[in-house]
């Protein structure tokens, strides 16, 4: 384990991030372990963090954002990845639904919760082969309405996860968002102005307090567990030098402040004896000096019948942590070590770097919690989740009851959120709007044309220009003006000059309803040909197949752009059967 | 605040050689300084220099010269508080 893991001070993020990308380099398709994250709100700029922690102790993680709100969708062609994490945000169930609660009526709120545990049934089951899927609990925390008196929103986190526990197959562990709020407030978890502006509601902090959740269940499904804790003596499991202050003399009385601290790692440390985990001592002092403590000590909470493997003496650490493991049939890399000495923990991790070697905080009141983030290390509740036969049954007996419960596929999906697009064309309204579009859209953007607000005013007022926009939403709330399309006419031929649309919603097939649409607008006001292209960009993959898929021909290459040709008076495209389409025309 | 600092800061989130990171650095000429990249530099530099940045500052910042100049704005302000 490295100096920056979780249990010691951060590093700062840009040596961070350097940092990770040269652990990055390392890693070659064959050997990544990649994750999928799922979410409806944006997480990747958590990544860097999440990736950090998991290469720094041996994982080649790779992180990977879905398309964002597409869980249904994502999960359906998973394919074959290790891990998908599923980030799934209350608040964001529908848009603004953390604020819109408010003026729900309890038959919506009650729809919204039926369709929401359809839809997680739906997607569990799609990713049962998934070998581990995390699943965050479902919190009201960060947006209660409790203070004024509205608990509907903590109700709906509770009933979710209950519903999450009943249908949660055995290759799914949960995290509690709340437990990380609780630890490190939500204060410091939150940035607000990043929700607002850029859905991305969660900090660096919250990032590495998850990562510390994270790592161990990751470890453990790649049977890398802990199943030995070591720890150092004087100063370690106590207060003081027994060696020099005598059993009598060292500090752990419960009653005292220091003292406390010491008992409640012991006390830990036996709770982790209770579930399977070997505790040994590795200690320079004399034997019997340790002997008498483990006897006679009024305060000790771990004795002798608890230790495993005892070895105190005058030799290094690394000798003695390599014949605990030998004694105790375990590689090193199952060992952690806990010792008060910054030269003991540092010489470790240098010999051994396959150890686990956590330093006791200097500020001992710390101790205990960072005694808590090493019994996750512990965690074998995954252990025997890779028992795949196991998986497969549950699997059978999911699809049995999978057609009252979930969606049968992801067009039944599509179908139950009632979606409807409006499209408006040279709405002088929207010019700021298709201006933030033409700016901020990557990914669903085919030719990726930055424009300013002359550039927009100046189409919309142009006769030779049509600007298309659509409005989206479904039967839980609005996504507001999320697609564009920018054509200039020249008598009847139509050129595409810009299609996108934002990535808030896609994976509903709004595109090609929204394509069907314009064509129609288009052909009715005399156009014969429309042509198009596809510029690729770094980011705008999800869009390169798309006029292949309306039925446009593939006419050339040119200039790096893909173009193609639809001759709209003999061919249309085909219309979405769950999207209803309303064309409302110029403003006027 | 040293210059050279807050160019290795630069090179350091965008992935980029930290001699490439001058005036011309921009959210429109970088093409990893994509909006998601720009709250991570945003976060990175609070992080670093103990600021908190307004709405209207992180939409502003978008090239290197217009974060050094707000960073020394911030620096002269609480100088002669």
């Amino acid at each position: 384990m490295h100096e920056d893991t979780p249990f010691d001070a951060l590093v700062p993020l840009d040596a961070l991030m350097d940092r990770n990308r040269s652990l990055g380099r390392l890693i070659t398709d064959a050997s990544a372990y990649d994750i999928t994250v799922l979410s409806n709100i944006i997480t990747a700029p958590l990544f860097d963090i999440i990736e950090y922690h998991l290469r720094s102790v041996g994982v080649p993680a790779r992180c990977r954002a879905g398309g964002l709100d597409a869980f249904v969708q994502e999960s359906a062609h998973i394919g074959d990845v290790p891990c998908v994490i599923l980030w799934w945000e209350l608040a964001r169930l529908t848009s603004g639904f953390h604020y819109r609660i408010a003026m729900m009526s309890d038959d919506a709120v009650e729809a919204l919760a039926v369709h929401t545990e359809q839809t997680l049934h739906t997607v569990l089951s799609s990713l049962a082969r998934v070998p581990l899927v995390i699943v965050h609990e479902f919190t009201a925390t960060a947006f209660s309405l409790a203070v004024v008196g509205d608990r509907r929103l903590e109700e709906l986190a509770a009933r979710l996860n209950r519903h999450l526990a009943a249908v949660a197959l055995p290759n799914v562990v949960t995290v509690s968002v709340d437990n990380i709020f609780s630890e490190i407030g939500t204060a410091t978890a939150l940035d607000r102005r990043f929700y607002a502006s850029a859905l991305a509601p969660y900090t660096p902090t919250f990032a590495h307090a998850y990562a510390a959740r994270l790592v161990p269940m990751i470890r453990a499904m790649r049977g890398d567990v802990k199943k030995v804790i070591v720890f150092d003596c004087d100063g370690t499991l106590w207060g003081g030098a027994v060696g020099e202050d005598g059993v009598d003399g060292i500090t752990l009385d419960p009653a005292t402040a220091h003292g406390a601290m010491y008992t409640e790692v012991q006390y830990l440390a036996r709770a982790l004896e209770r579930r399977g985990v070997l505790i040994a001592l590795a200690s320079k002092n004399n034997p019997e000096d340790v002997d008498a403590v483990l006897r006679a000590h009024p305060h000790m909470v771990l004795r002798d019948e608890h230790i495993a493997a005892k070895l105190v003496n005058w030799e290094d650490k690394v000798t003695n942590l390599r014949a605990i493991a030998s004694t105790l049939h375990v590689g090193l890399e199952s060992v952690v070590f806990i010792d008060d000495s910054s030269v003991e923990i540092a010489h470790v991790r240098a010999v051994c770097p396959e150890v686990t070697a956590v330093q006791v905080p200097l500020a001992l009141h710390e101790y205990p919690q960072r005694m808590r983030a090493v019994a996750r290390l512990f965690d074998r509740r995954l252990v025997t989740i890779e028992d795949t036969q196991k998986t497969e049954q549950y699997r059978v007996e999911e699809q049995r009851n999978v057609a009252q419960q979930s969606f049968v596929s992801t067009e039944q999906f599509l179908q139950s959120l009632d979606l409807r697009i409006v499209v408006r064309v040279d709405d002088a309204r929207l010019i700021p709007r298709m201006v933030q579009l033409t700016q901020k859209t990557n990914q669903f953007n085919c030719t990726t044309k930055r424009y300013t607000e002359g550039e927009i005013t100046s189409f919309v007022a142009n006769p030779a220009y049509r600007c298309f926009t659509f409005d989206a939403a479904d039967r839980f709330g609005e996504y507001g003006v999320t697609g564009c399309c920018i054509v200039r006419i020249d008598r009847d031929v139509a050129d595409f000059d810009t299609f996108l649309m934002s990535c808030r919603v896609i994976g509903r097939s709004l595109e090609y309803a929204f394509a069907r649409c314009i064509v129609d607008v288009l052909r009715a006001e005399g156009v014969r040909l429309v042509r198009s292209s596809y510029v690729s960009s770094a980011k705008n993959a999800p869009a390169a197949d798309f006029y292949d898929r309306l039925g446009f021909m593939r006419v050339d290459v040119y200039d790096g752009a893909r173009r193609y040709a639809l001759d709209c008076t003999s061919d249309t495209i085909n219309s979405v059967p769950y999207v209803t389409v309303h064309y409302a025309g110029t403003r006027t | 605040m040293q210059e050279q600092e807050l160019k290795q800061l630069f090179a350091s989130v965008l992935g980029v050689d930290v001699a490439d990171i001058g005036t011309a650095t921009a959210m429109e000429t970088v093409a990893v300084w994509d909006s998601l990249r720009h709250l991570s530099l945003v976060t990175t530099i609070e992080q670093r220099y103990g600021v908190v940045f307004t709405d209207a500052e992180i939409i502003a910042m978008v090239s290197y010269p217009i974060v050094w100049a707000t960073l020394a704005q911030r620096a002269a302000t609480s100088a002669s508080e």
